[in-house]
């Protein structure tokens, strides 16, 4: 079944039971009205999904899935210690591998059960008129739900999403993240592949930060060559909240990362860090949407893009001030680095703003390896490469200095010391 | 031997001749000057030495220990010993100054067959050398020259001259925008780094540096030419008279 025909099945999906949830019958409507996006839509103007688009999936069912134990999670290269991991096994929760902790609870839902729709549940157009939201929501059957639970400190939780199958496979994980009041937690998606089919990720996930809830937040795509994925991502941030996003994005086929900030409640704070590095025909797409609906909340976005070879880079960064939101500060920084003549980057600040007593401001920047930087270096005896790969790392570490989570860093790092630094 | 030995050097920018047969000897042990209003090619000089992609040589040869300089890349270059400070130094937020240095050690140290200079000592030798060029710690864990005064700048690049002692350092008009302080630094930095075997060569628009460095020879660059050699007396008799009487001497050339 290829990607445009899969909403003709939904009928199959769709069971009475579930017409009760407003956003669900919503999604039903909006795929029965609509196609797949194209290059018409302003959202969608340079994110193609040819990539995607011709592949055969069969929707994950119960394929066998080869046996894992926790031990085997945790030797995977790279993982945290003391972090508590959520296996998602191509695309199937495995609640048995999951070490118990009494901080927090983790379950997973029949849609049909939940009680959870609240009027916050979706409280913008923008993701209800997405048409992988809409079809996340159509075909997610079960979501995942993590509470953490008040008063906890130094949570350190990585959700492992492991594309491990036969069979050129589709999957919508959808998540649901809650941190109650005085919370202070690190939260990771991190995506692996070890399957030679194709995957494709349609991931949705809701992240609400209750009060003085601390969350520091990642997203790891590393070397996703055949593992595909979509990431609508909501954020809603009740009051004296912070939020920090670290998005690492490297040599992966098609990434697109959409990040949906809404500050509900005064006083709250995001700090949105992304650094991409696109190879060969990449395509690595960030969106970003902040609405400071309510006064007095802060948000920062800074993006740096390396892209090689024929890669493609998006940075579309929407702050939307809306008229009470007063004293709103919100900044945003996109800076990228194209080292070919093939690679391009479309970037893209939009502000809106209807409060006057705000302080905003954007930059964003495009260009190529200094040559006068090179010239200088050589001229104290390093070699061309060997500048060029400290000035690429120089530029980088800007971004990668900003994650605060150390075991992650500095993965990260040597991660990519093999193409840049000394 | 000598050290440098430029032959009938005719240089320039794309089409353009700036250098028009320029011909000079730098022996070990030697401070030459080269003096000459703006304009003259006093930079373009500095930047066909050192190897930058802009200038073009159209004639002539310039040879470094007997070896064909200009054939060879501007990091080959500063290994066999040649070391420009910039009159304009670029900044490089992010690479720190310290970890530009090792590297910089580092390859040249390969190049001469040597080990990478272990950590503890490297830092031991920053801190020493940054005494000399007056420069404080605390710039050396700071980006490249980011944020760095005119005045610092120059300072960093004695600093990065001492610490790579080189066989030829050439200062391309150093001493520019430099206050009496700042110019002794770099004044004792280059003092100090005279030896028998170490030449300098000192671009400069104003006498004023020669005071400190007292050169062994002075040339005077006009229209892309030297068109007087002497010694330290001619930068005094330049000062006294201005450039207005190379302009009128040499108008016609």
């Amino acid at each position: 079944m290829k990607l445009d025909e899969i909403k003709e099945n939904i009928d199959i999906l769709y069971r009475d039971d579930c017409t009760k949830l407003n956003y669900l019958s919503h999604s039903i409507d909006f795929l029965k009205n609509n196609n797949l996006p194209n290059s018409k839509n302003e959202l969608w103007k340079y994110t193609s999904l040819s990539s995607i688009k011709d592949i055969d999936f069969v929707l994950a069912k119960d394929e066998k899935i080869s046996d894992w134990s926790t031990n085997d999670l945790y030797k995977i290269n790279d993982i945290p210690q003391n972090t508590a991991i959520i296996p998602i096994i191509s695309g199937k929760f495995k609640s048995n591998l999951i070490n118990i902790d009494d901080r927090f609870s983790i379950e997973e839902n029949e849609i049909k059960d939940l009680n959870h729709e609240s009027k916050n549940y979706h409280p913008n157009q923008s993701v209800e008129a997405d048409y992988f939201y809409n079809l996340n929501s159509a075909l997610a059957l079960k979501e995942i739900n993590l509470k953490i639970h008040r008063n906890t400190e130094n949570i350190q939780i990585l959700f492992l999403f492991i594309a491990q199958s036969e069979s050129n496979t589709f999957v919508s994980p959808r998540i649901r993240i809650e941190l109650e009041e005085n919370t202070n937690a690190k939260i990771a998606y991190k995506f692996i592949n070890f399957s030679k089919s194709e995957i494709f990720s349609n991931l949705f996930s809701e992240i609400i930060l209750n009060q003085n809830a601390l969350l520091d937040f990642y997203i790891i795509e590393n070397e996703l060559n055949n593992f595909q994925s979509i990431n609508n991502i909501n954020i809603i941030q009740n009051r004296d909240s912070k939020f920090t996003s670290n998005i690492f994005t490297y040599n992966s086929k098609f990434i697109r990362n959409f990040l949906r900030v809404y500050f509900a409640e005064e006083n709250a704070e995001a700090q949105l860090n992304g650094l991409f590095m696109g190879y060969n025909d990449n395509l690595i797409d960030n969106h970003i949407l902040i609405e400071h609906i309510q006064p007095n909340c802060f948000s920062n976005q800074l993006y740096k893009g390396i892209l090689n070879d024929n890669s493609t880079g998006i940075f579309n960064g929407a702050i939307l001030v809306h008229p009470h939101a007063q004293k709103t500060n919100a900044f945003q920084v996109n800076r990228n680095l194209l080292t070919s003549e093939s690679a391009k980057v479309y970037t893209k600040p939009e502000l809106e703003i209807y409060a006057d007593d705000v302080k905003c401001s954007h930059g964003e920047a495009t260009g190529v390896i200094d040559e006068e930087m090179l010239f200088y270096m050589q001229s104290r005896g390093i070699s061309e490469e060997n500048a060029r790969r400290l000035l690429l790392e120089a530029f980088a570490m800007d971004v990668l200095n900003k994650f605060g989570w150390e075991e992650i860093r500095n993965s990260l790092i040597s991660n990519i010391s093999k193409e840049l630094g000394i | 031997m000598s050290l440098l030995k430029i032959t009938n050097l005719k240089a320039g920018i794309e089409e353009k001749e700036i250098l028009h047969g320029i011909n000079l000897e730098i022996n070990p042990g030697e401070v030459h000057a080269i003096m000459g209003p703006n304009g003259s090619g006093k930079t373009t000089l500095a930047s066909v030495l050192t190897g930058k992609k802009e200038i073009k040589v159209f004639d002539g040869n310039v040879e470094f220990e007997g070896k064909n300089l200009l054939e060879l890349a501007p990091e080959e270059r500063a290994r066999l010993g040649l070391f420009l400070a910039f009159q304009y130094p670029v900044e490089i937020p992010g690479v720190s100054n310290a970890n530009f240095l090792r590297l910089a050690l580092n390859e040249k140290r390969k190049y001469q067959g040597l080990d990478p200079i272990e950590p503890a000592q490297f830092f031991k030798l920053l801190r020493e050398k940054a005494k000399i060029a007056k420069m404080d710690a605390s710039f050396l864990n700071r980006g490249l020259n980011e944020g760095f005064s005119g005045g610092e700048k120059k300072r960093n690049e004695i600093f990065q001259m001492i610490m790579l002692e080189p066989k030829l350092a050439i200062l391309d008009e150093t001493d520019s925008g430099l206050d009496i302080d700042a110019l002794k630094i770099v004044a004792e930095g280059v003092n100090q780094m005279r030896d028998p075997q170490r030449s300098f060569l000192i671009i400069t628009h104003y006498q004023r540096l020669l005071d400190y460095i007292v050169p062994d020879f002075v040339h005077v660059l006009y229209n892309g030419k030297i068109v007087m050699s002497g010694t330290k007396e001619l930068a005094l008799e330049l000062e006294a008279k201005g450039y207005d009487w190379i302009k009128e001497e040499f108008a016609t050339n």
